[in-house]
């Protein structure tokens, strides 16, 4: 059926066969690694998720004093820098180190050891982010941003500042790192007959990710530069002048980061749409051209973060911001037309896909809102940005990781994942994350300011509050639930096999797991004439079936196939 | 089409998306208040401007490793990558703990330096 385009015998050494904690942490495998920074980030979003839950038992009632204001200010700066830097950011870079080299017909990622020491970096700045919290002044609490001159050595004097100053440099040079080699991977490093529009949806998404990546970091390297200047000298940078070009440089990667955050997740919402409907992916074309000109423009729109500073060019930013919303459309209309005339199969999977589409939306919407800078002034530092930003991080981003690791979760381990849990974890996280950020608007709109660690009972800020943090318990439960269904997965190992959903894309032509290799002689690359390469090879299947069929009702013998003959 | 979208000009089509935007930029920049320059968005300018030139570099690298050809071979062993993060992480602990730590992390980095390129050298 399949006409292998290549199938050579990789090597395959014994060290990298075994299992051992020492062979997964130094192997070069970029499935390993892939897997080892995604694993990495979903212990830091536990850790981030845990110092929420603590902010909104706080916060869930007026006058609450279950931290102190330093510490609040703490807990809500380490949440800020882990969930985006540690959190998210890895996991978008992480799925797409481990299914770039897959989804592309290559038998390795390029650059190998440097996308390993990308993840140490990683985890390695990680480790010196929370090392702050042990330290005897505490955690930095300058905010995720660290606006200068509030985090030089004057106004944020303990080691945390310089610890996370640090952390954040090395995190960011892992993420140059591995965006680099998987964007090597999928522009240079492609299997034979596999085009740049032969590519699934998911691989653009990390190619643009990637060159986001790489244009955008290297500003909050020399903006951590800075930092670290002010720190061994605190009016090394005296001046307002170099306070703006710190927020220049801070937002020219804060803003782009939000997209990096934002594209796998929407190809994974893409492939979970294009399995689950078993359809081709809708406007293909059209959507990679959407992804080029979003991503190019989302580099374009740092400065709608500092309108109210008085020191940006308003109208441009402006301008630039609004103007997202047409390629944002596009995808949009991808999505709905995918979904359009399919055979929906509602699977976990599916379900956070299309929880992704509305809640990004909101998200998305508010974003607009806030880009009209007469809107900004009012709103600006109210819960309606944190409102706005959880909706696109949270309900969009994380729902549409979701997507995806039901998704690929069998192609990874080999294991099936309950589907009736997995449900309930869709249930529980959709309810809770809807009833968390919608009083996030309201409260945003009656006034209440971010960065506060308690509220007086007059505010009436109370009910809504309230509700948030009931939501955030529901989070949190949802949570429980996945690790107890990732647990029993694990403990049952029911077989998942190479394409237990009739998915589309080449990583399900190989075995589950995949070999060191990716593909071998049992499984080698299938000849690939579109984006779907699988769905090719089914489509070709069932044509064939039906003329046999029909040939067999004529009584005449249809002649053999191609690739039968 | 298919022909016409290589890797290099995908990277090549993205620099020049940029160079675009940022160009608009510029035109901003010179019409700032009553006619005058705009300091706050040249500022903005720049950064920008560096960022579209590093895509264009981003572009030609991809474009120069075009023909370099790469058998399927184990990469040699990683530990020294390994290393090096450590010896880097260590270093900047120095901005919280004093210079020690900045001496601590020089023997790290040197070992995996040696790490590196011992084997290399060796006969």
């Amino acid at each position: 059926m399949t006409a292998p385009v290549k199938a050579a015998a990789y090597p395959s050494p014994a060290d990298e066969d075994r299992d051992g904690l020492a062979q997964w942490l130094l192997s070069t495998d970029h499935k390993r690694i892939g897997l080892l920074t995604i694993g990495t980030s979903l212990v830091m979003f536990l850790f981030n998720g845990a110092l929420a839950l603590t902010m909104r038992s706080q916060l869930a009632q007026p006058e609450m004093h279950v931290l102190s204001p330093q510490q609040y200010l703490q807990f809500v700066t380490m949440h800020g820098t882990g969930m985006i830097a540690l959190t998210i950011t890895p996991l978008a870079i992480g799925l797409g180190v481990y299914l770039v080299p897959l989804q592309v017909g290559a038998p390795r990622i390029a650059a190998p050891r440097s996308t390993l020491l990308g993840y140490w970096l990683y985890a390695l700045g990680a480790l010196l982010l929370i090392g702050g919290f042990v330290t005897p002044t505490g955690g930095a609490d300058s905010s995720w941003w660290g606006y200068t001159p509030l985090s030089n050595s004057i106004y944020s004097p303990g080691y945390g500042q310089s610890l996370w100053t640090g952390g954040v440099f090395l995190v960011a040079c892992g993420a140059i790192l591995q965006g680099a080699t998987t964007l090597w991977t999928a522009l240079r490093m492609r299997a034979p007959h596999v085009t740049m529009l032969r590519v699934p949806v998911f691989t653009w998404t990390s190619i643009v990710t990637s060159l986001m990546v790489l244009a955008g970091f290297p500003a909050l390297l020399l903006a951590m530069g800075e930092i670290a200047a002010e720190r061994i000298d605190p009016h090394a940078f005296a001046g307002n002048g170099w306070n703006v070009l710190y927020e220049n440089l801070f937002w020219f990667y804060g803003h782009p980061v939000v997209y990096v955050m934002f594209f796998p997740f929407v190809g994974c919402v893409a492939e979970a749409l294009a399995t689950f409907t078993g359809r081709r992916y809708f406007a293909y074309r059209g959507t990679v051209l959407a992804l080029l000109v979003f991503a190019a423009g989302s580099m374009s729109v740092w400065g709608h973060h500092m309108f109210a500073t008085g020191q940006q060019v308003n109208d441009y930013f402006s301008l630039t911001s609004i103007m997202l919303a047409v390629p944002a459309g596009v995808e949009y209309f991808g999505f709905l037309g995918t979904l359009w005339g399919g055979r929906l199969r509602y699977t976990t999977s599916m379900l956070f896909a299309l929880a992704f589409i509305p809640q990004f939306l909101i998200g998305g919407l508010t974003g607009i809102l806030i880009a009209n800078p007469a809107l900004d002034y009012q709103l600006n530092n109210s819960y309606f940005i944190v409102a706005h930003f959880h909706y696109t991080l949270f309900a969009g981003s994380v729902t549409g990781f979701f997507a995806g690791f039901y998704l690929w979760f069998p192609k990874a381990t080999g294991y099936l994942l309950s589907e009736r849990l997995g449900k309930l974890h869709w249930l529980l996280m959709v309810t809770g994350a809807n009833a968390t950020f919608i009083p996030f608007f309201f409260l945003g709109y009656d006034g209440m300011p971010r960065w506060v660690a308690t509220y007086p009972a007059s505010s009436g800020f109370g009910t809504p509050s309230l509700i948030a943090s009931i939501g955030a318990g529901i989070i949190g439960l949802s949570f429980c639930v996945l690790i107890w269904n990732v647990y029993g997965s694990v403990r049952a190992k029911a077989p998942a096999g190479d394409n237990p959903w009739q998915a589309h894309t080449l990583e399900w032509a190989t075995s589950s797991p995949p070999p060191r290799f990716n593909f071998d002689l049992t499984h080698p690359v299938p000849r690939v004439h579109s984006y779907a390469p699988l769905f090719d090879l089914r489509q070709q299947a069932r044509q064939r079936k039906q003329e046999t069929e029909r040939g067999q009702r004529t009584g005449r013998r249809e002649p053999p196939g191609k690739d039968e003959a | 089409m298919n022909r016409f979208l290589s890797g290099t000009r995908v990277a090549f089509t993205w620099a020049a998306f940029n160079t675009v935007l940022a160009s608009v930029l510029a035109g901003f920049t010179a019409s700032g208040t009553e006619g005058s320059a705009n300091p706050a968005g040249a500022e903005a300018f720049v950064i920008y401007a560096s960022s579209a030139a590093l895509t264009f570099l981003v572009a030609l690298a991809i474009w120069a490793g075009r023909r370099r050809v790469r058998g399927i071979s184990e990469p040699p062993h990683p530990a020294s990558m390994v290393i090096l993060a450590v010896g880097v992480a260590m270093a900047w602990t120095s901005l919280a703990f004093g210079a020690w730590a900045a001496y601590l992390a020089t023997p790290v980095v040197l070992a995996a330096l040696i790490y590196e390129f011992y084997p290399r050298i060796r006969p």
